[in-house]
């Protein structure tokens, strides 16, 4: 178990660390998301990893599992949510402000026919554009 | 009744602007004079908890306070020493004047202004007084969250795109602190910082690896915080983009970061011999690299709001020479330098802002248009020039003086007086230039740019207040530069004798239940 959750965290955070390097919004709002998950594992994982065992005090119980990383992770799970909400808001507003989904948010004269072009269409539409 | 009231004044500066926030939030948009006399009300309170606290804290040693009573280090902790109640009392007096510089009518240009100003408060206020390095984490987050959104606040390209990428880091960085606490609770079994120093002294060997490591991402987290070279490139373009009277407030942004690094390496990680050493001579070279890198980026700014910025950036490094040092007369005078960078960036953001509405199209941008006539504009310039520079006899030459006699000892000396007096001739030069771009050159007839001269936006006596009243702090701090800089010595003596920040929050460390663990 231990190995499958070791190589879980480190998929994830690997996939993570590269979105986060893209170019483009989304990308990196992606890659943002999957290294939280990857932490919020981790931090799961601080606690050791026990089986079928309770967090709180029960009756039937002989050994109990360590509430705090729960707490933590619960906690860093509400952070993480809030702060992925605010990051999208503001990738949306940057897209409809530049007209493009760049990281570095461009601007694009008013007069470029092409902006509302660009604005409109899904992200990856636009890259095969710039591949082809 | 007084005394039950008294012991409790640790968690007032947090409460306070949490307390006000949601009665912001609740109130909405409507009544700004409403909203402002919440904030204005708020903000009185906060100076004087702060004020009651530094005081308390002055004249004994650090206050603990248990949230809901539960004994540390289980349940959530606040711990009040003289540097906590020192960040607090800086913070109030920048709040006080932001608020102030805002209600002129920046407040207005979105919405929820003083309610995600007041989380600020709480974000910051909590990081100084938290006693465990989770609540740090969490305090960290509040108030980035509410920065994000001052940082936005009033809209515009310029603030998307700065704002894009300073989320962006400050997420990758939360991702770092959150794996440097799983690794601290994983191997100590604890995140109080007092329990975490004396678990720190009987780790056994085949742990200690995974210890450093912890602390050294821990350490990592914060100075991306206090934009140490090479994680900097964030806080000139955020710092450039906010509004002034958000800017000002950021400028103990980064000092939180430093003042962090101080506490967990002096109160934790000096201690303990697996951890001793991590923040080593790396850093003072780090440190370094940041105030050479500051001082080019001041050279070359193109607008005195990113000019400011990056001053703010050199004053950031100018601090980190520090924590390496383990000297406490050194720490009494960077937290001197602390005091009085902080305050001066503030002012210096607020008369950007001045200068900006002065001069109409051109705003701040350091090319030849308007020139500014208002000779209150120009002494204040003055004033805060000179300071920045580390002239005498301003606050920023005090602070610069104490922080090389200080360090006039230590084995890196020739190298630390070298980059700060130079980066300190390059600022004077950088500062002059604008000076006279803003104040005396007028453009030349062939490259008149017409539509760069307009009558200037009417500025409200809130803004000329908060501004000089800043500055005048900063006069004070020359004034009362023995005063202040006794204290900070007596902070950097409680700092550096991590005994009575343990004593205070456990004082009995062999009452505690410890759970085995594999």
């Amino acid at each position: 178990m231990e190995a499958m959750l070791a190589i879980a965290i480190g998929l994830l955070s690997s996939c993570g660390v590269y979105l986060m390097l893209r170019a483009r919004t989304f990308p990196v709002i992606l890659g943002l998301t999957l290294l939280s998950y990857a932490v919020n594992l981790f931090l799961f994982a601080s606690g050791r990893l026990v089986v079928n065992a309770p967090p709180i005090i029960s009756a039937e119980a002989n050994h109990y599992t360590d509430p705090i990383p729960q707490a933590l992770v619960l906690t860093a799970i509400v952070i993480g949510f809030g702060m992925t909400a605010y990051i999208v808001t503001l990738a949306l507003r940057g897209l409809s402000e530049s007209g493009g989904d760049h990281v570095d948010m461009p601007e694009i004269p008013d007069d470029d026919t092409s902006k509302a072009a660009i604005g409109n269409q899904p992200p990856a539409a636009r890259q095969k554009e710039q591949q082809s | 009744m007084n005394h039950s009231i008294m012991s409790h004044s640790p968690i007032l500066p947090i409460l306070i602007p949490f307390v006000s926030s949601m009665l912001l939030l609740m109130l909405g948009n409507r009544r700004a004079c409403l909203q402002r006399g919440i904030s204005a009300l708020s903000a009185i309170l906060l100076l004087t908890a702060s004020a009651h606290l530094l005081w308390l804290t002055d004249s004994g040693s650090p206050l603990s306070y248990a949230l809901g009573d539960w004994t540390p280090p289980f349940g959530i902790t606040l711990v009040a020493d003289r540097l906590a109640a020192l960040g607090v009392m800086v913070t109030s007096i920048l709040a006080a004047a932001a608020l102030l510089y805002a209600s002129a009518g920046f407040d207005q240009k979105g919405r929820h202004f003083h309610a995600i100003f007041q989380l600020q408060l709480v974000g910051i206020n909590g990081a100084f007084l938290t006693g465990d390095v989770f609540n740090l984490f969490v305090f960290f987050e509040v108030m980035l969250l509410a920065s994000y959104i001052l940082l936005a606040h009033s809209g515009g390209l310029n603030k998307s795109r700065a704002g894009f990428a300073y989320v962006t880091l400050n997420l990758a960085g939360s991702a770092v602190f959150l794996i440097a606490l799983g690794m601290i609770y994983g191997t100590l079994g604890t995140l109080n910082l007092a329990d975490i120093a004396l678990q720190l002294q009987n780790i056994p060997a085949e742990k200690a690896a995974l210890v450093r490591v912890a602390g050294a991402l821990l350490i990592t987290v914060f100075l991306l915080k206090a934009a140490v070279l090479p994680l900097s490139f964030w806080l000139p373009h955020a710092y450039a983009a906010a509004g002034p009277a958000v800017a000002a407030l950021f400028a103990i942004m980064t000092k939180v970061g430093i003042v962090a690094v101080l506490r967990v390496q002096m109160i934790a990680l000096d201690a303990a011999p697996a951890t001793t050493g991590l923040v080593g001579d790396w850093l003072v070279i780090a440190a370094l690299a940041t105030i050479v890198f500051a001082a080019l980026g001041i050279l070359t700014a193109k607008s005195l709001q990113a000019l400011v910025a990056w001053l703010v950036l050199g004053s950031a490094g100018v601090l980190l020479i520090v924590p390496s040092l383990s000297d406490s007369l050194a720490t009494a005078a960077a937290l001197y330098y602390l005091v009085q960078s902080a305050i001066v960036g503030a002012a210096f953001f607020m008369l950007a802002g001045l200068i900006r509405d002065a001069r109409g199209p051109a705003g701040d941008g350091l090319l030849r248009a308007q020139k500014v006539t208002s000779i209150s504009l120009q002494i204040g310039f003055l004033l805060l020039a000179a300071t920045a520079a580390g002239l005498p006899p301003f606050s920023g030459f005090v602070g610069k003086l104490m922080l090389l006699s200080a360090v006039s000892q230590s084995s890196m000396a020739a190298a630390i007086w070298a980059v700060i007096l130079v980066s300190g001739l390059l600022t004077t030069v950088a500062l002059a230039k604008a000076g006279s771009r803003l104040f005396w050159e007028a453009p030349p007839e062939d490259e008149a740019h017409p539509e760069l001269i307009a009558p200037a936006e009417v500025k409200s006596w809130r803004q000329y207040l908060a501004t000089f009243g800043l500055i005048a702090v900063s006069m004070l701090l020359v004034i009362l530069a023995r005063p202040v800089s006794d204290f900070t010595q007596r902070t950097a003596a409680q700092l550096h004798e991590p005994s009575q920040y343990i004593d205070a929050v456990i004082p009995d460390p062999a009452a505690i239940p410890r759970m085995t663990r594999p």
